[in-house]
């Protein structure tokens, strides 16, 4: 019977932030510490030609100013092999933002004044900046190595595409854009660093990752890995923008070796919006064989992703793409190519859904579009390519368990499906009502692409009752903390309310790869059940001792060991832990692991990179006022396999905010960028949604069990917005007749599109 | 140019001299050290920096500290009294209106607010009032349950204080 | 931040305000709410030496009688203009275009008068203001230099339809004061709405349309304003729509064409929020659709004194 599990329990740290003492990165201040500022660069391709620091240096309050030639110059990227960056530009910038010269002074103003002062002399470059005119020959190169400005691609085929084009009874063709979106993490990006006296540096971040940004940081730095020490501060958010390291984290670390100080930098919003990495955006084409029975037989997906002017997680993101396209439903003909082709523009990295919500808003649009080509319900025909459990995906990956049906299932029940499809579109006043779907399928447990996906943690049981769980999680603000507590809690028969968890720094945490790809719950989450366990044995042990009973007889229940079928015999964890170090000499405690030995022998791209996925079907309800082309989100139902649910609270909280984060991908947001220039680099112009847009939103948690996850439990984090907007695209095809091939459906885009149709059909009908 | 001003935060009075440019943000978090307070844009499109100034929710990065001169402002760090939270602060921990937190400084003061002169808002209400904070992890939809149940809260605690003084004044 | 630091001055009376704005040379900002002008600054605008509060001034009060119609201080925070109730029963096109702007924070502190100073093209309160044949009252210290004569303030009127010459400008002379707006009470029978359409609830306008229309009651237009926010260099009264209006009888048709010639009174451009050619169709939707709710708010009047 679950302790715990399941239960909508406060989280732990809430009180911390409700009161307004729990400390993010900008609230710490060090006795002292500098104030950093970098020079960015105005042009989005350019070669430097000269730099001059001169007046910077001189102005009072400045402690240091440094360039490239005061950095160990080694290129820097998330995978070694695709290394192209340097903390700060060398001979060429590549974007607007590009890093070019950092300062450290007494306070924030004088470190602004500083940087104006720093002259560099530019000779601007032509730029490239749609990456499919960048592939052409010709085509300004961002960087001279990689031609046709590609820095990765990726190529897999299963089965004969081609083939089964020709067998299949209909094919369809289609291109589909999606856009440049910011993460808005409501904290904006910064460190703290501080290298000392003795040679080690600490950097305090709001790091997603702190062991591999710990890696990348010491190579860049060109020190050992045991002199770096990453401490992450409570995030503000992170939805996949901490994963990576910031240059600002090795400028402020070289700032601070030269200074002797601590060196803190902390971005404007104005830097978030207009310098800092976005979402990969991409140009998808999708071609898709289907059989007049609805059975798809045959896929091929082209995807040109936007890099950027540096390779960040688009390798990452393209391989999830793949594993995706062959996952959701059951093709057996599948051909993929991927490319990430380097523009001068702000690059790309990690974003809540990595690459599957760009899929999935194409597939899933393109879906919609053949089952009105094919006269078929959508919801029947996503039932009639569904995957089941057991199944193995032509990639290779495993489905123990496969939710996506009840999932839809439940979705179409809460909404009234059946009844909705019939109901008028046109409410009057050129106003429409209408309603879609989409589904979706993603990994659970983040991946084994890296060959490694393990996690130790530490629990101890100390006198008082508290117990400690040392845990590699790290909390980004989703409640990895109090999800690790439960789990631990569980495991142990504790009350939640006595664990205290240790997340966050590198010289106490296990090696662990971060919280990315939903995999905590599972990686992290394991451990902690792992670790409980074995704690749990040795407090057995002890209070059979104490209780003078043996410990088959020991049963544990909310912090309370008692003797089963003798009442009078009991006593707290507290008590134990007292009697075991006074009286046996023993502490209470216990190490735990979660060891993925499979994981370096998988072959990366394989199906089986990942062994455990999730799925999920939303569907939502629109409005369009064809007037003005405005289109309102009034009501998502999102129902979500996720194993088995921890928290409720939580989970309803994880997927609520994606949808919120969905909604505003499908409808509002956008970074507009002309020439590599960010047009709108403020809250005002890029539209989130505040509280008084979001939609009505059902949150359905669907439940099966997930044999490889803590308690069936399986990741919850990104899955919230994969599909949303392929839901709202159909939902407004379903309102008023007209398909969108590009995010976002903004209000002028839906006006001319729908006049266009309203134009065409008016013709049709005059010559027809 | 330095000027004296005279402020009180949360119930303290501070005599400080600061610069005419500097924002009640920077005087709350660099001076008084008063981290609860947040700044997320500094333009006022967030509202993460919000905090209650003579009674009225305001954005503290768009006011200037010599403009808080005399007035009263409460913070986050002002809701709890003598150790116990407020309804809100509660009711945010009990309905998981809190992800990050790195709003819910700026949300509660715009809440507090709202219920202060609004006891019973409905849910449009809600949205009106807390429209110009962002939230990028909750969706808000806790968000405006925790609100909403803080009110009722606060209304039943009101209820059960005038009972009380009915009864003593009849005993 | 603010990079640069400036002199603050408080005024706690015209005299104080006087002696301090002409006796400086160099640049002078007036702070009311601070909404528009603290953003600037630290947007990297040049900053001024001496910012001058004007919120001790008694700007701040809202005046209505059934007699004279409204005066709005130029102090008066938004919110008191949302909350004040005259003002959405007679001026309901105020009422509507000020609930709309930004957020209740912002609200609080931002001004009618800051809305008007600053002159964005797209003032939501400006509209409004001049389909009611808004005055805008300023006071400047004239030319004399003795404090008694300081005290006599010079007093000048222009209709706020002529206030805003220019994106981010006005035709206040240095030295002076927006004191306060004027509103005479809307003629009986007559009916009044602004319109905006924006991208998302809460959000500046993309394009804002205030109209009021009277009509009598055989159905003839007797009365009509007019006015465009957001698309034209500053907001602008569509003459020629009224003109088209004016003495005839409203119907569907005459109302788009209306519309229609509003729309190509504008001139709107392309920015990062809309296009030119998007933004004038939209005047046609908008202006169609304010006045149709003007035509609804003169019908609920007539049935209300109708009812009395």
């Amino acid at each position: 019977m679950a302790n715990v599990l399941g239960k909508p329990l406060p989280r732990l740290d809430s009180p911390g932030k409700v009161t307004g003492e729990t400390k993010y990165l900008n609230d710490l201040t060090f006795p002292g510490m500098l104030y950093g500022k970098v020079l960015r660069s105005p042009h989005s391709h350019a070669r430097i030609v000269s730099i001059n620091t001169e007046r910077a240096r001189f102005l009072p309050g400045v402690r240091a100013v440094i360039t490239a030639a005061d950095t160990p110059q080694i290129k820097f990227s998330f995978i070694q092999a695709l290394a192209d960056k340097y903390p700060l530009c060398t001979d060429k910038v590549r974007f607007i933002g590009d890093e070019v010269a950092a300062v450290a002074a007494d306070d924030l103003e004088t470190a602004e004044r500083a940087i104006r002062l720093i002259e560099v002399e530019y000779e601007p470059l032509p730029g490239a900046y749609d990456p499919e005119k960048a592939m052409e020959p010709g085509a300004p190169l961002v960087h001279e190595e990689s031609p046709r400005n590609i820095g990765f691609e990726l190529h897999r085929t299963i089965g004969d595409v081609e083939e089964a084009f020709k067998a299949a009874d209909h094919v369809f063709e289609d291109r589909y854009v999606t856009q440049k979106v910011s993460h808005c993490c409501m904290e904006t990006r910064g460190t703290i660093a501080h290298w000392d006296a003795t040679g080690n540096l600490t950097l305090w971040a709001p790091s997603q990752a702190p062991h591999t940004v710990r890696q990348e940081i010491a190579r860049i730095l060109n020190v050992p890995r045991s002199k770096v020490r990453i401490i992450s501060t409570p995030a503000g958010g992170g939805f996949g923008s901490r994963l990576v390291s910031d240059m600002t984290m090795p400028v402020a670390a070289i700032l601070s070796r030269q200074t002797g100080r601590p060196v803190k930098i902390v971005n404007t919003r104005e830097e978030e919006f207009s310098t800092a990495k976005t979402r990969y955006s991409y140009v998808l084409y999708v071609k898709t064989g289907v059989n007049s029975d609805g059975r798809i037989i045959a896929r091929q997906i082209k995807i040109i992703a936007d890099n950027g002017a540096y390779n960040d997680k688009g390798p990452g993101t393209l391989a999830v793409c793949w594993l995706m396209a062959g996952l959701l439903y059951n093709v057996p003909n599948l051909k993929y190519d991927a490319f990430a082709v380097y523009t001068n523009k702000q690059y790309s990295t990690a974003f809540r859904g990595f690459g599957n919500p760009q899929l999935i808003f194409a597939c899933e649009s393109q879906l919609d579009a053949i089952a009105a080509a094919l006269q078929m319900d959508p919801m029947e025909l996503r039932l009639k390519n569904a995957n089941q459990a057991g199944e193995v995906a032509p990639s290779g990956a495993r489905l123990a368990d496969c939710a996506l049906v009840e999932c839809m299932r439940k979705a179409a029940d809460a909404v009234g499906w059946q009844e909705k499809k019939r109901a008028p579109r046109h409410l009057g006043d050129g106003k429409y009502r209408g309603i879609g779907m989409a589904v979706m399928s993603h990994m659970g447990d983040g991946g084994r692409g890296y060959g490694y996906s393990s996690a130790e943690s530490f629990l101890k049981i100390s006198e008082d009752g508290q117990i400690t769980l040392v845990s590699p999680a790290a909390e980004v603000g989703q409640g990895a903390v109090t999800a690790m507590a439960m789990i631990a809690a569980e495991a142990l028969g504790a009350d939640v309310a006595s664990i205290k968890v240790v997340i966050g720094d590198t010289d106490i945490t296990s090696y662990d790869l971060g919280a990315w790809g939903s995999r905590t719950t599972l990686v992290c989450g394991n451990a902690a059940k792992a670790a409980a366990e074995a704690a749990r044995k040795e407090l057995v042990k002890a209070a059979a001792t104490m209780l003078g009973a043996e410990p088959e007889q020991i049963e544990i229940e909310n912090g309370v060991a008692r003797v089963a079928g003798d009442s009078m015999k009991s006593a707290t964890f507290g008590d134990i832990a007292h009697f075991a170090v006074s009286k046996l000499g023993v502490l209470l405690s216990g190490i735990g692991r979660y060891e993925d030995l499979e994981a370096s022998t998988i072959t990366k791209g394989h199906g089986t990179t990942n062994i455990a996925f999730v799925f999920a079907c939303q569907i939502a309800e629109v409005e369009v006022d064809t007037k003005t082309g405005r289109v309102r989100a009034l009501r998502i139902v999102a129902a979500h396999d996720l194993g088995q649910t921890i928290n409720p609270l939580m989970a309803e909280g994880q997927i609520e905010g994606a949808l919120a984060q969905g909604v505003g991908y499908a409808l509002t947001e956008e970074a507009v960028e002309v020439e590599g220039r960010i047009k709108n680099p403020c809250f005002l112009d890029y539209k989130t949604m505040s509280a008084a847009d979001v939609p009505e939103m059902d949150v359905i948690l669907v439940e099966s069990e997930d044999p490889r996850g803590p308690f069936g439990a399986k990741g919850v984090g990104e899955p919230g917005l994969v599909p949303t907007a392929a839901a709202v695209n159909n939902a407004v095809f379903d309102a008023i007749g007209v398909r969108f091939f590009a995010l976002p459906l903004n209000a002028e885009k839906v006006y001319n599109e729908f006049l266009r149709s309203q134009v065409k059909a008016f013709s049709q009908k005059a010559s027809g | 140019m330095m000027q004296a001003i005279t402020i009180e935060v949360n119930g303290e009075k501070y005599s400080i001299e600061v610069r005419a440019k500097m924002t009640l943000t920077e005087l709350l978090r660099d001076r008084l050290h008063l981290t609860g307070t947040k700044e997320s844009c500094g333009t006022g499109d967030c509202g993460a920096c919000t905090v209650i100034m003579n009674g009225q929710a305001i954005n503290s990065c768009l006011v200037l500290a010599v403009e808080a001169d005399g007035c009263r402002v409460t913070t986050v760090e002002g809701l709890s009294k003598g150790g116990q939270m407020h309804p809100l602060q509660e009711e945010f921990i009990n309905v998981g209106a809190v992800q990050c937190g790195f709003c819910t400084p700026g949300m509660l003061m715009a809440a507090k607010a709202l219920l202060d002169r609004n006891s019973d808002p409905t849910i449009e209400e809600i949205k009106q009032a807390l429209a110009g904070n962002l939230c990028r992890c909750t969706g808000y939809v806790k968000i405006i349950t925790a609100v909403q149940s803080a009110g009722r809260k606060m209304r039943g605690s009101n209820n059960g204080e005038r009972a009380g003084k009915t009864a003593a004044a009849a005993g | 931040m603010i990079l640069d630091d400036f002199t603050y001055f408080k005024p706690r009376t015209m005299a104080e305000a006087w002696a301090q704005l002409s006796s400086r040379s160099g640049r002078i900002a007036l702070l009311a709410g601070g909404t528009d002008l603290l953003v600037r600054l630290k947007q990297g605008e040049p900053c001024p030496e001496l910012l001058v509060d004007i919120k001790e001034l008694g700007l701040g009060e809202l005046v209505f009688d059934s007699a004279n119609g409204l005066t709005i201080g130029a102090a008066a925070p938004l919110n008191e203009v949302c909350a004040h109730t005259d003002v959405r029963l007679f001026y309901p096109a105020l009422h509507q275009a000020a609930i709309s702007i930004a957020s209740h924070q912002i609200r609080n502190r931002a001004t009618i008068g800051g809305n008007l100073c600053n002159a964005a093209p797209s003032a939501d309160t400006a509209p409004p203001l001049i389909i009611y044949d808004a005055t805008a009252v300023i006071t400047g210290p004239g030319d004399t230099q003795t404090s008694e004569e300081v005290e006599k303030q010079i007093t000048r009127k222009i209709s706020v339809e002529n206030f805003i010459i220019g994106p981010g400008r006005t035709v206040l002379l240095p030295a002076e004061i927006l004191k306060e707006v004027r509103l005479p009470l809307p003629k009986p029978g007559s009916g009044s709405a602004y319109v905006k359409l924006s991208r998302t609830e809460k959000d500046i306008a993309i394009v804002g349309v205030a109209a009021l229309v009277r009509v009598s009651a055989q159905g003839v237009c007797t009365d009509v304003r007019i006015a465009l926010g957001a698309v034209a260099p500053t907001p602008i009264r569509a003459l020629r729509a009224e003109e088209l209006l004016q003495g005839r009888q409203l119907d569907d048709e005459l109302l788009a064409r209306a519309a229609a010639t509003a729309a190509s009174e504008a001139s709107p451009i392309d920015d990062v929020r809309a296009s030119a050619t998007y933004r004038r169709d939209m005047i046609r939707e908008l202006t169609r659709d304010a006045l149709k709710k003007a035509l609804l708010h003169c019908k609920r009047q007539e049935r209300e004194d109708a009812g009395k």
